[in-house]
């Protein structure tokens, strides 16, 4: 009996276990069995193996073979164990020497033909790999940029099975990161987004975003078709500062586990604009057996946008309530419990009803109130409680835009200011371990920041008169803070308090 | 047909090697290509086991030429398995008292043309 062994990563959401792959050889009849609780996609693993290493010269082992997957008790699924497979098989057939493949974490699919493809998930799984203490890792040639992304990993890259018997045999060809210029360095797609200087007119719009950005509070933005909502709200992550190394490797870990192909770290903050068909499966992440991430997690540490907000499902709506306030999103299935991280800055648009002129000056709306009621009644109080910014978007007027002389401030200016805001909040919040004012518990607020320049009483006056719940005080502070902020002062005045209270009241608070 | 014929002729050539190759090592021939309704035995041997009556071993012969990829012991499916331990029982049924137990080998006779004939001889496969 001779055995060899390889490593391979088993991802649970983010996280990533070691496995080892044990291969032993025994006499018996010509046959492979593979265990470990593998799903169907590692099942087929041994016939792409099998051929692959027969196209190599290199054969299979003609006695019984047993590949088992420790630990065992543990679900497997996916196809990247194809290389720690073989590596383990020709180690156990003396084939190559034990030493080096017992070393390496090994990531990879193969084709029949000896080709190594790219898999999902390689970012999280090298890091899991540098955690748990084997920094070599051998992955799919054209993923060396994502896998080098972490710090401390030894990659190699192969593009086929002689490309690996070489690295098994010892012969090492660390790759260099060819991505190491532009991992620093922003995303080159940073310039094809879209910029608030095309936004015209809007002032008050405008302004809401910009406070939106600087304290990650999420909008409501409420307004006619074509006033602009979407275009809008497309430009808040122009506004939003680049991610932190950590919330970007995170951020492209999440990526990579949903099968995108990463080739530098992701810098900008992510958007994502699910279609309001969107399923809750899709919303917050699902899978037959083992979730993998959904739109929300998709748009951790950037913005979910929801357009047409109304027209969304009512339960893919209400799904986003714990994810909103624990930044968590946890999904049960066959194979276990994952969690994703899903800290995003939720954008809603709606029409004020669903031929969307009502309420629109010089408009006639036909919908019957009823309708009109039972539109705005689908998005559930939940929801709308958690929103700090409600906006209203007034139809530009033809003559408004003539008299704009001023070309409008283009995004690159608004995200200087909003920058400069959010490192006053960093310095301020960072003892609670905040990183920005839509994030703070209210009791902290209260405890550990100083009370507003003229005191409280705007909002005890409100309170008063039942217009603010205090649940509505909390996110009135909030956004006074953002607003102070941004005015470069030490803590909030009246006047912040007074204009946190505009924008977070809702229409019917407004006329009522 | 001549193709059939041939692989029909090598079947044949490789169980008289593997009968050969079980003699040499002192096992005794019971019976060749028993046959019933069900199927076929290739070979029934008698290994001589010191101090007791000889093992009663039923032996399937695969004989490959070598030109196509594999092991010939890979076509002994499990289904095929399954169908030659009920052809064994019933040999035994049949002729009670011959030999000790029951078991089941396999031969794999590996012949490239123009080289010496490989053979690879695995024990009790059930």
């Amino acid at each position: 009996m001779s055995i060899g062994s390889a490593w391979s990563i088993a991802l649970t959401g983010l996280e990533g276990t070691l496995i080892e792959v044990e291969a032993s050889i025994t006499a018996g009849l010509p046959r492979t069995v593979l265990v470990g609780l593998p799903d169907s996609s590692l099942m087929e693993a041994k016939e792409r193996c099998r051929d692959a290493l027969y196209g190599a010269g290199f054969g299979w082992p003609g006695e019984h073979l047993t590949i088992n997957l420790t630990p065992a008790s543990m679900p497997k699924a996916g196809s990247h164990y194809d290389l720690a497979i073989v590596a383990a098989v020709l180690a156990a057939g003396g084939k190559i020497p034990r030493e080096v493949a017992s070393t390496c974490v090994l990531m990879g699919e193969l084709g029949l033909d000896g080709r190594v493809h790219p898999v999902r998930g390689v970012l999280p799984g090298v890091v899991a790999a540098v955690t748990a203490g084997r920094p070599k890792v051998v992955v799919p040639s054209g993923q060396v940029g994502e896998a080098s992304l972490v710090e401390d990993a030894q990659v190699f890259g192969v593009s086929c099975l002689d490309d690996l018997i070489e690295v098994l045999n010892g012969r090492l060809v660390l790759n260099a990161a060819p991505v190491a210029a532009c991992r620093d360095g922003d995303d080159p797609a940073t310039s094809a987004l879209p910029d608030m200087a095309d936004v015209l007119g809007h002032p008050d719009a405008r302004w809401a975003m910009e406070v939106a950005a600087a304290g990650r509070h999420h909008v409501f933005l409420h307004g006619a078709p074509g006033a602009g909502k979407t275009m809008l709200a497309e430009r808040l992550p122009g506004l939003l500062p680049p991610l932190s190394t950590p919330e970007a490797l995170e951020v492209s870990a999440i990526h990579s586990l949903a099968g995108e192909q990463i080739s530098g770290l992701i810098r900008r903050p992510p958007f994502s604009s699910p279609h309001h068909n969107a399923t809750v499966a899709s919303m917050i992440g699902g899978g037959a057996r083992l979730a993998r991430p959904g739109q929300i997690s998709l748009a951790h540490r950037g913005v979910l946008f929801l357009d047409e907000a109304p027209q969304f499902s009512v339960s893919a709506l209400d799904a986003l309530r714990t994810p909103l306030e624990s930044g968590w999103v946890s999904i049960a299935r066959v194979m276990g419990t994952v969690r994703y991280p899903a800290r995003f800055q939720l954008v809603l648009a709606a029409n004020p009803c669903p031929c969307g002129m009502n309420a629109t000056a010089g408009a006639a709306c036909r919908c019957f109130p009823a309708t009109v009621r039972r539109y705005n009644e689908r998005l559930s109080g939940p929801i709308l409680d958690r929103i700090d910014i409600h906006h209203q978007i007034a139809p530009i007027r033809a003559s408004l835009i003539r008299a704009m002389k001023d070309a409008p401030e283009s995004s690159t200016t608004i995200a200087a200011r909003v920058a400069e805001a959010r490192a006053r909040a960093l310095a301020r919040l960072a003892p609670g371990g905040f990183c920005c004012n839509a994030e703070v518990p209210g009791a902290w607020m209260r405890r550990e920041l100083p009370e507003p320049d003229g005191g409280l009483k705007i909002l005890d006056d409100a309170v008063q008169r039942g217009r603010i719940s205090s649940r509505g005080v909390d996110k009135a502070l909030r956004l006074a803070w953002t607003l102070a902020d941004l005015s470069a002062v030490d803590r909030p005045t009246r006047e912040h308090l007074a204009a946190a209270l505009t924008l977070n009241q809702t229409e019917w608070m407004k006329t009522a | 047909m001549s193709a059939a014929l041939e692989r029909s002729k090598l079947g044949k050539w490789g169980e008289d090697l593997a009968a050969k190759h079980l003699a040499s090592l002192g096992w005794t021939i019971a019976e060749r290509n028993w046959r019933c309704s069900t199927g076929e035995l290739d070979l029934i041997a008698l290994e001589p086991v010191p101090g007791r009556a000889p093992n009663l071993v039923v032996i399937e012969v695969k004989t490959k030429s070598g030109l196509g990829f594999g092991n010939p012991l890979e076509a002994i499916t499990a289904t095929k398995l399954l169908r030659l331990r009920g052809l064994a029982c019933q040999w035994r049924r049949a002729h009670p008292g011959i030999g000790e137990g029951l078991r089941i080998d396999a031969i794999g006779i590996t012949k490239p043309p123009g080289f010496a004939p490989r053979i690879a001889h695995v024990r009790n496969i059930s």
